[in-house]
Order: structure tokens, then C-alpha cells, then sequence
């Protein structure tokens, strides 16, 4: 399980580091790290036993969400949001009743709740003056 | 927001190549990860073809994904990249620069297909 959760920041990282670094389009960070990831699991497969399906999902999933923009959102977020869609992943997929999207939508909620969670803590950091003299 | 202009009517001509496109090479037996990996990257490589024609094959081809757990019948399916194309562009000038947005556009066109067909 650690290990799928590391595949998961591993391939959000890439495609984020190649969107902000590489002069490359989203689309195609998201599509050269999948089909990167695709190829060395298949070579892993071929040696080990291991859920190649699932760990194909992540990537692809996890390069949803390192297709955010380099310029609205900072790497460290990068990491929360991929976390986030982790857990989302293992609590939320089995439950839908087609995966057409499925993967996006949830890097999607990933990243909403990621940000909103950002806010508020941003919020609750900022105390107002009464309550810093009342203190 | 005119969904008939040409421009509009070109990227629903690119929305129905790339789920076409990842639909063919799914039914070849592909892996629909990797189909769908390749129809975005060979669309997104054409010099010929804008960024946001390049962004909705895509975005198409994640929606040919697992269409086939809804319905078979190709008249409906035929629906799906028309849906994609009006949500992508409603959608269009909103939550710019978020992850996952184009899978959630594919996510809403085969949810609206899904309704349909039960419905039906």
C-alpha cells in the first residue's frame, strides 16, 4: 500500500516537473508520463508478480493531478492533492458503475478539496486583533 | 458562449476523432489506459491542430474508456462525444489550470448517457 501511495506522488511529481519545466502542454506531460509508466510496469510484470490494472490506474490518475497549472499551485500542493485522490482512489472507485472519466473526476475533487483545505487553514491562521489582545 | 461557430464546430469534428480513434483501438484489444494515452499524444503532437482541438481529443478519449459498460448500441455511444463537446465548452472558461477537469467533462457525458439509458 506505501508503495502504491509513493507510485502515486511519483507520477503527479513528473507530470507537474515536466508541465512547469519542459515547455510541454499539459496533455502531453500527462500522456509521456503514463506511457512511461505504462512500459516499466509492463517490464515489471514480466519479472514480478504484482496488481499491474491498479497501479496503471494510479499513474494514470495521478497524472490528472499533476496536470494542474505550475503557475496556480505550488509542488508541496501537488503532494496533498495526490494524496487526497489516493484515498478517494481506494474508498470511492469500486463504487461507480462505469469508470469512463472516473479517474479525472476524482484528481478533480482531489484537487477542489485540496484548495479549499488550503483556504481554510489560511483562515484559521489569520487571527483578528481582539482575539490576539484578548490572548 | 455560440456553440455553432466554425470554431466550435471544428472541435466537435476533434471531440468525436478522439473517442472514435480510442474506441477502434480499445475493440483491437489495447489496453484502454494505453489507447487513450496514444490518442492524446499523437493528437497533441500535430502542428496542425490547436491546443484546445488537442485538449478535447483527450479529453473524448477518456470517455471511450469504459462507455461499453453502459451501452453497446453505436447510435447512443455516438452521443457521448457530443455531450463532451458541449460541457468542454460551457466549461471552458472555468477552473482554469485544475487537474482532473477534462476527466470530469468525460465523467458528466457518459453520466448523462447513463441516465438516458436507463431512462430508456
Amino acid at each position: 500500500m506505501i508503495f502504491s501511495f509513493l507510485f502515486t506522488i511519483l507520477c503527479s511529481k513528473l507530470t507537474f516537473a515536466f508541465h512547469k519545466n519542459y515547455m510541454v502542454t499539459s496533455v502531453q506531460a500527462s500522456t509521456l508520463v503514463t506511457l512511461f509508466s505504462l512500459s516499466l510496469l509492463k517490464i515489471i510484470d514480466t519479472t514480478a508478480v504484482f496488481d499491474f490494472d491498479l497501479y496503471s490506474k494510479l499513474a494514470f490518475g495521478a497524472s490528472f493531478v499533476g496536470m494542474s497549472c505550475p503557475k496556480r499551485f505550488k509542488n508541496n500542493e501537488v503532494i496533498i492533492f495526490s494524496t487526497i485522490f489516493y484515498v478517494l482512489y481506494y474508498f470511492l472507485f469500486e463504487f461507480f458503475p462505469f469508470s469512463s472519466g472516473l479517474l479525472g473526476f476524482l484528481a478533480f475533487i482531489s484537487v477542489i478539496f485540496g484548495t479549499r483545505i488550503k483556504l481554510l487553514s489560511k483562515k484559521e491562521l489569520r487571527l483578528p486583533l481582539k482575539s490576539k489582545i484578548n490572548l | 458562449m455560440n456553440l455553432f461557430r466554425l470554431h466550435s464546430m471544428y472541435l466537435l469534428f476533434f471531440s468525436f476523432v478522439g473517442f472514435l480513434a480510442c474506441h477502434i483501438l480499445i475493440s483491437i484489444g489495447l489496453n484502454p489506459i494505453l489507447a487513450s494515452s496514444l490518442v492524446g499524444f499523437t493528437g497533441s503532437l500535430s502542428k496542425y491542430i490547436s491546443k484546445k482541438a488537442s485538449t478535447i481529443i483527450y479529453c473524448s478519449s477518456f470517455a471511450a474508456i469504459g462507455v461499453l459498460e453502459v451501452n453497446q448500441r453505436i447510435s447512443l455511444l455516438l452521443l457521448v462525444p457530443i455531450f463532451v463537446w458541449i460541457i468542454f465548452r460551457f466549461l471552458d472558461n472555468h477552473f482554469h489550470g485544475h487537474g482532473g477537469k477534462l476527466g470530469t467533462i468525460a465523467f458528466l457525458s457518459v453520466s448523462f448517457l447513463f441516465c438516458l439509458v436507463s431512462y430508456l
